[in-house]
């Protein structure tokens, strides 16, 4: 068989690493454990023999001792998605053939990012149990089993292999807020708001004369008695509503409080820990979660790429469906120039929570315009609170100056046109807000 | 039964290990009396057989160690070589189990459990030779058993040869 034809098929069949073949530190040493013994003897220099009988010794038995068998590495995946919180692992059985004796197998180790590094374990080992612990909520590759088994002193060996990666989606955490009531939405007839409109609802509207048509258990008979002019009169209750809370992630921008940083991309990562949208991301979902309890109705605009939104809906599965989309958003964040809200996205009486960092005027229109179509919009400011100047530029602390003047102009123009305005600072003071804004 | 991985020991051990034994050569060959410029060769040596376990740099290191010992030792055996037969072998090992993994691996020390006996057990052996080494007389030997013996290394050699 000719070269070429040799080079395909072992091209084909995976190449030599799926083979046990010897490495070149065997035939090093045995040339050199060889060529040292032979030359001594010639030469009658006995320690050039006495050095190279132990290569030569070490080459041979490694040679008679070689491993064979296909080795088998099997992975059982992690499932797919997971809270930052959970404690789950990894296990790989592993089948390592007869006399391998060393074990080179890439596995997750807390407190190192993604796959981890190589691990070098006796090739005893059968199974192993690998911690996968990620901090950071989002997508990445959480597991890729690379591998590599020897024989003695790892003269020969069978890799090393390339694993699959399998990839995990960390969903972002949830902080439980105190929630307070939101402005109710008129359509709705069952929730935990209480509408303007009469209802089935707890809290006493009004006490108006009977009319046809009232239930006669709602007529309060003291009211009644007392009345001089006989008439029976009915204790009438608020309709309680659900309401529509819209979502609206900014995610064209993450900054962190340091602005030499704010060009720098972060290696290996899409958000930065601790920056506005990593803030404005735990926010939302933490917004979403606890209205979701209430079971309100709540959705997602991305204001970046508008067509991975997600439409209002209610219960346990939207809080998993928006979690889920908002590492979808996040993951593709950072490329549009301006922010996209139109009045197909906001639905007739939802609030609209913008979470922006508020670092241009076009977020600014953009909130101003949804008001303007009769939503009632919150805007929540996710910049980090101490902005700190670049000290290699002289003209850092003019930027930084800058900055906070041209922000704090744009949330002035917010509230001048009726936007409520908050820095996320804590859930419990969102709440509070949500409660003054009420009608 | 399940191992539950735990972080390990970082790889730069075994590094430093190597580094070690390099400097320790060094150290032997300079007590031998080798030139500074030879010196500083060998260390260049250790130096790339430290940061490429894979490379024939621990190879290069260990002929040129032999062939310096032997040329300042001459034809007996010295203390020098003594000390040098472990610490070369112990070198070859490790450079090649470095050779195998990335400098950012973590190692568990019971993987060297074989290694260390199998180590231990070849070095039983040459000190053995090392003590009928000391033992036999000096001086020219019997061509025939010289002949013998080159036919005997021959035959270890053709052994040892890969067969793949």
């Amino acid at each position: 068989m000719s070269n070429r034809a040799e080079r395909i098929r072992q091209a084909l069949i995976g190449g030599r690493n799926q083979t046990w073949h010897g490495t070149e530190t065997l035939r090093r040493g045995l040339f050199l454990g060889a060529a040292l013994v032979v030359t001594g003897v010639i030469m009658h220099y006995v320690d050039l023999v006495l050095i190279g009988a132990p290569l030569l010794i070490s080459g041979v038995l490694a040679t008679l001792a070689a491993p064979s068998g296909e080795p088998r590495v099997r992975v059982t995946p992690p499932p797919r998605t997971a809270e930052s919180t959970d404690a789950a692992s990894v296990v790989v059985e592993i089948e390592p053939g007869e006399n391998a004796e060393l074990l080179a197998i890439r596995l997750p180790t807390a407190g190192v990012g993604g796959p981890g590094p190589v691990h070098l374990l006796p090739a005893s080992v059968r199974r192993v149990a690998a911690p996968l612990r990620r901090s950071a909520w989002g997508e990445g590759v959480d597991v890729r089993v690379d591998h590599l088994l020897a024989g003695p002193d790892a003269m020969i060996v069978h890799g090393p292999m390339v694993g699959i990666d399998m990839s995990r989606t960390v969903l972002p955490p949830l902080d439980k807020l105190p929630v307070g009531p939101l402005p109710p939405r008129p359509a709705g007839l069952v929730g935990a708001h209480r509408s303007r409109r009469p209802g089935d609802g707890v809290e006493l509207r009004d006490i108006r004369p009977f009319q046809p048509g009232d239930r006669l258990r709602r007529i309060d008979w003291r009211v009644s008695l007392r009345s001089t002019n006989g008439e029976l009169y009915v204790r009438e209750r608020h309709a309680t509503a659900d309401a529509d809370i819209l979502l609206a992630l900014d995610t064209r921008a993450d900054v962190v409080p340091e602005l030499a940083e704010w060009s720098v991309s972060l290696p290996g990562a899409t958000v930065r820990p601790g920056g506005s949208l990593d803030t404005a991301v735990r926010a939302a979902v933490s917004l979403a979660a606890s209205y979701l309890r209430l079971g309100d109705r709540v959705g997602l605009v991305d204001l970046g790429r508008p067509q991975l939104g997600l439409r209002p809906g209610v219960g346990r599965r939207q809080l998993l469906r928006l979690r889920n989309q908002i590492v979808v958003c996040a993951s593709a964040a950072g490329w549009s120039p301006a922010p996209v809200l139109t009045e197909h996205q906001v639905p007739q009486g939802a609030v609209v929570v913008v979470l922006s960092p508020f670092l241009d005027d076009a977020i600014v229109q953009a909130a101003v315009h949804a008001v303007r179509r009769g939503s009632r919009v919150l805007a929540i400011n996710v910049l980090p609170e101490a902005l700190i100047a670049d000290r290699s530029d002289r003209w850092g602390e003019a930027v930084r100056r800058m900055l906070l003047l041209e922000h704090g102009a744009r949330l002035t123009a917010l509230r001048d046109r009726g936007i409520f305005v908050m820095s996320w600072t804590d859930g419990a003071s969102i709440a509070e807000l949500l409660r003054r804004i009420r009608r | 039964m399940t191992l539950e991985l735990k972080p390990g020991r970082p790889a730069w051990w075994l590094r430093a290990a190597i580094a070690a034994i390099g400097a320790a050569v060094v150290g032997i060959l300079a007590l031998q009396g080798l030139g500074f410029g030879l010196m500083i060769v060998f260390a260049v040596l250790a130096a790339v057989a430290v940061a490429l376990p894979s490379s024939p740099g621990m190879t290069v290191f260990i002929g040129a160690t032999a062939l310096a010992t032997a040329f300042l030792d001459g034809s007996s055996v010295g203390v020098a070589a003594v000390l040098l037969i472990p610490l070369l072998h112990l070198g070859h090992v490790l450079a090649g189990i470095a050779g195998v993994i990335p400098i950012g691996a973590r190692l568990h020390l019971s993987a060297f459990r074989r290694p260390l006996r199998r180590y231990l057990l070849v070095q039983v052996s040459v000190l053995a030779l090392v003590a009928v080494a000391v033992l036999l007389p000096a001086g020219r030997i019997d061509p025939i058993v010289e002949v013998a013996g080159l036919l005997a290394a021959a035959g270890i050699g053709l052994l040892a040869l890969p067969r793949r």
